[in-house]
C-alpha cells in the first residue's frame, strides 16, 4: 500500500502552506496526490468517470478555498478530504442538501478537552489506522469498505451480502473495536 | 433550536452501525437530522464522529489512484486566482436550520411542526411537542424511526428519555411513551413510513398531521 507511505505531516504543511501564503505549488502537489484517489472514491459511489473527475477537481478547489479552516491537531489531511469529498458527493450526486454538513457547521468550535492532540500526534494516528485497515480479515474490511464506499446503509449493505444485518453489523463492530484506541474512543 | 446540552451528557446513543452510516453519508437527510441532533447534544459521539472521519480518511487514501485527465489539475491551477463560482445554494451550509414547515396545533401545548418531506422517498422529519404527563396514542411503526430528545423527557416501557439521548426504532416496536410529569417534552423525529395507529383517534390525528 504505497499510501502507507507518504509522510503525513507533510501533507498538513501543504494545506498550511496555501493557508498561509496561498502557495500553488502546495496546491499542485495535493492535488497530485489526492485527487486521483478522490476520484476513485467516488467512483465506488456510482459517479461516472467524468463527473467523479470534476468533482475530485472541486473538492481539492474546496481545500484550496477553505485551507484556513484546516486545523491540523483535529483531523489528517485526508480525514478532512473525506468529509469535504462526502458533502460535495451528497449535495450534488443526490441533489439533497446535506445534513451532514449542517452538523459540521455546528460543531466548529470545539471545546480544547476534546482536542487533546497534536498535529503529529494526529498524522501518527492516520498512519496507525491506515496500517490496522490494511490488515483487518477480509470479511470485517469488506464491510467497512461497503460501509464507507458503498452508498448503502447497513440493512441494505445486509441485503447485497445475503447476511444477516445482525452479521453485518458484528462484523462492522469487530473491525471498529480493532480500530478503537486508534483514533480516539469509537464509541 | 435546543435547550443547552445536559450537564452530564445523554446516556442514550446512536449504535456504531448509525454512526458509520452518518459519517458515510449513507444516510437519508431526515435521518442525518436526527442524529446531527444527538451530536448537539453530545461530546462522546462527536469524537466518535471524528474517529469515523478518520478512517474515512484512511480508506481514501489506501485507495488505487484513478486515471485523472491532465486538463483537470490545469483547469484548477487556472481557478486559483478566480473568486469562488457563485452556485444557487448549493454546498451551501445549511446553518443548523433544518427545512421545517409550519407548526400544527393540536391542543393547547400541544402540537407537531410539519417538516417538508425530506429529499426523495417517503421520510418524514418533525418535531414533536407534548405537554407534561401526556400519554401518546398506542402505535407502532412500518420502519425506522430516529428520535432525538431537544427538551424534557419521557418514558418508554422501563427506559427515560431525556434531553439529548437518542432513540432507533424498528417496525417490530409497539409502544406508548409517555412524557415525564415535569414539563413539557420536545422531540425531532425521522421516520421511514407513516406509523401504525391502532385506535381511531390515532388515524384522525394521522390525516391532520400526516405523521
Amino acid at each position: 500500500m504505497p499510501a502507507a507511505r507518504r509522510d503525513e505531516p507533510d501533507t498538513a504543511s501543504l494545506v498550511l502552506r496555501i493557508a498561509e501564503r496561498q502557495d500553488k505549488e502546495a496546491f499542485k502537489a495535493l492535488f497530485v496526490s489526492f485527487a486521483p484517489r478522490v476520484k476513485t472514491y467516488l467512483i465506488r459511489h456510482g459517479a461516472a468517470p467524468d463527473r467523479a473527475e470534476e468533482l475530485a477537481q472541486e473538492t481539492l478547489l474546496t481545500v484550496w478555498r477553505k485551507a484556513t479552516y484546516y486545523d491540523p491537531a483535529r483531523a489528517s489531511v485526508a480525514a478532512w478530504m473525506f468529509t469535504i469529498a462526502r458533502n460535495l458527493r451528497i449535495d450534488t450526486l443526490r441533489r439533497e442538501k446535506s445534513a451532514v454538513a449542517y452538523a459540521l457547521t455546528v460543531h466548529e468550535p470545539e471545546s480544547s478537552e476534546e482536542t487533546p492532540h497534536t498535529a503529529r500526534q494526529t498524522a501518527q494516528e492516520a498512519g496507525r489506522v491506515r496500517k490496522a485497515i490494511s490488515e483487518l480479515p477480509p470479511e470485517q474490511l469488506q464491510v467497512i469498505q461497503l460501509s464507507f464506499f458503498g452508498d448503502k446503509a447497513h440493512a441494505e449493505i445486509a441485503e447485497q451480502l445475503c447476511l444477516p444485518l445482525g452479521t453485518v453489523k458484528s462484523r462492522l463492530r469487530l473491525a471498529l473495536a480493532r480500530l478503537r484506541g486508534l483514533v480516539g474512543d469509537l464509541a | 433550536m435546543t435547550t443547552s446540552p445536559a450537564k452530564y451528557g445523554p446516556t442514550k446513543h446512536p449504535t456504531d452501525a448509525v454512526l458509520t452510516d452518518y459519517v458515510s453519508g449513507s444516510l437519508r437527510q431526515a435521518f442525518s437530522a436526527v442524529v446531527a441532533a444527538h451530536l448537539e447534544h453530545c461530546a462522546d459521539c462527536r469524537v466518535a464522529v471524528s474517529g469515523l472521519e478518520a478512517i474515512g480518511g484512511a480508506l481514501i487514501e489506501s485507495l488505487p489512484a484513478g486515471d485523472m485527465d491532465a486538463e483537470r489539475l490545469i483547469e484548477a491551477m487556472a481557478a486559483l486566482d478566480k473568486p469562488e463560482p457563485k452556485r444557487a445554494q448549493e454546498g451551501k451550509p445549511t446553518e443548523g436550520r433544518v427545512p421545517f414547515g409550519g407548526e400544527l396545533w393540536l391542543s393547547p401545548g400541544m402540537g407537531i411542526r410539519r417538516a417538508r418531506r425530506a429529499g426523495k422517498g417517503k421520510d418524514l422529519l418533525y418535531l414533536l411537542r407534548l405537554p407534561a404527563g401526556q400519554i401518546t396514542l398506542p402505535h407502532g411503526h412500518n420502519g425506522v424511526e430516529f428520535t432525538t430528545v431537544l427538551k424534557g423527557a419521557y418514558k418508554d416501557g422501563d427506559q427515560i428519555f431525556a434531553a439529548g439521548d437518542f432513540c432507533e426504532l424498528d417496525a417490530s416496536c409497539d409502544h406508548q411513551p409517555q412524557v415525564q410529569t415535569d414539563g413539557e417534552c420536545v422531540c425531532m423525529i425521522a421516520s421511514e413510513r407513516p406509523m401504525r395507529t391502532t385506535t381511531r383517534i390515532g388515524r384522525i390525528v394521522q390525516a391532520l398531521t400526516g405523521v
